[in-house]
């Protein structure tokens, strides 16, 4: 049996989805949450100097999608065929681009008018034009999911994100969305991952405590 | 099973996917889509962008969209992951490390502003590069052997080999100097039989 240290941010971010996977799958792990202070005191021992990462017995795994994919092989959470896994990949990373434009008017712009206007861009038109290429796959492949028959780690993965879209952009945001807003809603029925949610601060509309808002994210 | 490669006629984010099938010996249809007509090629893509790959049997034609999965899918099936999963994960790792570098890259080298484009590569030849470069540079060495992951080749050297490549044209052909681990891997790379014949047919190209 492996053990496992998660390190990351008090925060959803980029780490929930493997919080998530852990959790789906059953498999303990050390939930780390760096405050401020402990992020800069390990900052420079870290790989590329980011958060999160992974411990696997003691040996050290960055780059959250890589962390995710790693947990996701492991838990056979990559759909049925290497074809499956590849689609995993795929949709992730095209959710991943959305989320680069996520960050700079959320994280990275801190003049209130450029970020309003991000914000608009992001709502108008960058957010839209990801959202129905996702809705038109999770019709298209009929069921609950996005790739193939069962569950995988880029279902997890992306009804994480829409969540925080919803959180954190516009309530109503999957509103021309209802295939995207029904996968998100039995994502997170399933029991397990419904119990965490049920009992974690992951309900919080927030991405992150009030407190820990000064953190430098910047690489 | 036959493969064909939708990409622009460029390196890009399509060169990595060609010597991949180059590495593995495994033909391919590199199909180059001009400026010209890729605003009719475009509503086609799942994403709107290339490059794609479509693979094609008797029975079915199926498209694998971003770059770097169509590139992992290809490693997958021809074994160039690595000797276990953890070894699949660092590759993962490494280029995923390497792609956040290019997103830096692609900030000066695309910038239209003149002022804008010297800042943003002052900050990338300053800042970003040698953080990116001086850790891969010790990872290679710490590696040992003429690749950066375990004891043969994977396709993270090959992706990044290309990107060190793209680093020398277009930031200065010195931009190695001070990583002779990652100059070597270039170099292992470019050498192995099934590339260096690619390398020496392929056309010329800037980016």
């Amino acid at each position: 049996m492996s053990t496992y240290k998660l390190t990351y941010f008090d925060m959803r971010g980029r780490a929930e989805c493997s919080r998530l996977l852990f959790t789906y799958a059953g498999v303990g792990f050390e939930d780390v949450r760096l405050t401020g202070d402990q992020w800069g005191a390990l900052k420079p021992s870290t790989p590329w100097g980011q958060v999160p990462i992974l411990e696997v017995d003691g040996e050290v795994l960055a780059q959250s999608n890589t962390i995710a994919r790693f947990l996701g092989r492991k838990f056979q959470l990559c759909g049925e065929s290497d074809w499956e896994a590849a689609k995993c990949d795929e949709y992730v990373d095209a959710t991943n681009d959305l989320f680069e434009q996520w960050a700079k008017f959320v994280f990275f712009e801190q003049d209130p008018v450029k970020k309003a206007a991000l914000r608009e861009t992001f709502v108008t038109t960058l957010a839209p034009k990801c959202l129905e290429v996702l809705e038109a796959i999770k019709q298209k492949n009929g069921g609950d999911f996005l790739v193939g028959k069962v569950l995988t780690w880029a279902d997890i993965n992306i009804a994480d994100k829409l969540q925080i879209l919803e959180d954190t952009v516009k309530a109503d945001i999957l509103r021309d969305y209802p295939g995207l807003a029904k996968f998100k809603a039995v994502v997170f029925a399933v029991p397990k991952l419904k119990e965490y949610i049920e009992k974690t601060a992951y309900s919080y509309k927030a991405m992150m405590p009030e407190a820990e808002r000064h953190i430098d994210y910047s690489e | 099973m036959t493969y064909k490669l939708k990409y622009f006629n460029m390196r890009g984010r399509g060169e990595d996917i060609r010597l991949l099938f180059a590495a593995a010996g495994v033909k391919f249809t590199d199909e180059r889509i001009s400026n010209e007509d890729w605003p009719g090629v475009k509503d086609g893509t799942p994403w709107g962008q290339l490059p794609t790959l479509e693979i094609n049997s008797a029975t079915t034609r199926q498209t694998l969209a971003q770059s770097v999965a169509i590139c992992r899918y290809i490693a997958r099936k021809f074994s160039l992951t690595g000797a276990n999963e953890w070894e699949a994960a660092k590759c993962d790792e490494y280029v995923d490390a390497v792609v956040d570098l290019f997103a830096e890259w692609v900030k000066f080298v695309f910038e239209p502003d003149a002022d804008k484009k010297a800042k943003a590569k002052e900050a990338f030849v300053k800042v970003h590069m040698p953080a990116k470069l001086k850790k891969l540079n010790m990872l290679k060495n710490e590696n040992g052997g003429n690749f950066l992951v375990g004891k043969n080749l994977t396709w993270a050297d090959i992706f990044i080999a290309d990107k060190l490549e793209r680093l020398e044209t277009s930031v200065g052909p010195k931009v190695l100097d001070g990583y002779p681990h990652l100059r070597k891997l270039k170099e292992a790379v470019f050498n192995v039989d099934k590339i260096r014949a690619y390398l020496a047919a392929r056309p010329e190209a800037a980016m």
